[in-house]
C-alpha cells in the first residue's frame, strides 16, 4: 500500500508537469488554430479542478493496472504498459479526429490523455 | 502466444467495439451530441473522415487485445473484465480533462463515461473468454 501510494505521487507529479508542459506550452499554437473547439480560458480555469480530478483518475487506474499484473516486471514492465496503453489511445484519438475537425497533429501529440 | 486465439479475440473486440460505439456514441448520444455542434465535423466531412475512425478502432482493439494476452495470461471472462473496468477509468480522467477544456456538456461527459466503462468491460471479457485456454497449453 505504501509503494502503491509513493507511486501515485510520483506519476501523478510527473502527469501534471507533463501535461502541463506538452498542452499548455508546447501544443499552445496547435490549439490556438481551432479556437472554437476549446473553451476560453477563464472558463478552462474555472473547471480546473476537473482536470486535477481526471489526472488522478488516470494515474490511480494505470497504478492499480500496474500493480495488479505488471510489478514483477520492473520498469520495464512499466514502461511496456504505458506504451500499450497509449497507442490505444492513439486509436482512441483517431476516432475523435474521425468526428472532431481538430489539427491532425493532435492525434500523435496527446491531446486528450497526455 | 497463441496467434490464432490472439486473432479471434482482436477480431471479437474489434466487431464489438465498433458496433457498441455506432449504437452508444451514435444513436444514443446523438440528441445529447447535436446540442454543441460546434465541436463535430459535418456529415459530408465526417464521410472524408471514416477511416481514421475505423483504423483507430483497429489500433485500439490490437493493442488491448495484446494487454490482455500478455498481462492477463491466466485469462478469464471476469479477470479481463476488471482490467477492461481499470482501462475505462483511464478513458474516463481523459473524458473529465476533456470536459473542463471543451465545451461538452455534463450530459455528453456522463454518456462517454458510461460508454467506456460498458465498452472496455464487455470487450475486456469477450477478449479473456475467447483467449483464456490459450495460457494454459502454451507460453
Amino acid at each position: 500500500m505504501k509503494r502503491f501510494i509513493l507511486a501515485f505521487i510520483a506519476a501523478y507529479i510527473f502527469i501534471f508537469f507533463w501535461g502541463w508542459l506538452l498542452n499548455g506550452i508546447f501544443l499552445k499554437d496547435v490549439y490556438a488554430q481551432t479556437p472554437n473547439l476549446w473553451r476560453p480560458q477563464s472558463e478552462m480555469m474555472s473547471l480546473f479542478h476537473w482536470i486535477i480530478i481526471g489526472q488522478a483518475l488516470i494515474v490511480f487506474a494505470f497504478v492499480m493496472i500496474y500493480a495488479s499484473g505488471f510489478a514483477g516486471g520492473g520498469v520495464m514492465a512499466g514502461i511496456g504498459l504505458g506504451v500499450l496503453l497509449e497507442i490505444a489511445a492513439i486509436g482512441m484519438r483517431l476516432g475523435f479526429y474521425a468526428v472532431q475537425p481538430f489539427p491532425g497533429k493532435l492525434i500523435f501529440t496527446a491531446a486528450r490523455s497526455a | 502466444m497463441n496467434w490464432k486465439k490472439f486473432f479471434f479475440a482482436f477480431i471479437a473486440a474489434f466487431g464489438f467495439m465498433f458496433l457498441f460505439g455506432f449504437l452508444w456514441y451514435g444513436k444514443l448520444m446523438h440528441g445529447a451530441h447535436q446540442e454543441v455542434p460546434v465541436l463535430w465535423r459535418t456529415e459530408s466531412d465526417f464521410g472524408n473522415h471514416f477511416s481514421s475512425l475505423v483504423f483507430g478502432h483497429v489500433v485500439m482493439a490490437f493493442f488491448l487485445t495484446l494487454l490482455y494476452a500478455r498481462f492477463v495470461p491466466a485469462g478469464g471472462a471476469g479477470v479481463c473484465a476488471m482490467l477492461g473496468i481499470l482501462v475505462a477509468l483511464i478513458y474516463a480522467g481523459a473524458d473529465l480533462i476533456t470536459f473542463a477544456v471543451q465545451p461538452l456538456t455534463a450530459k455528453i461527459l456522463c454518456g462517454w463515461i458510461a460508454g467506456h466503462l460498458i465498452q472496455f468491460a464487455i470487450a475486456g471479457a469477450m477478449i479473456g473468454a475467447i483467449y483464456k485456454t490459450d495460457s494454459r497449453t502454451t507460453t
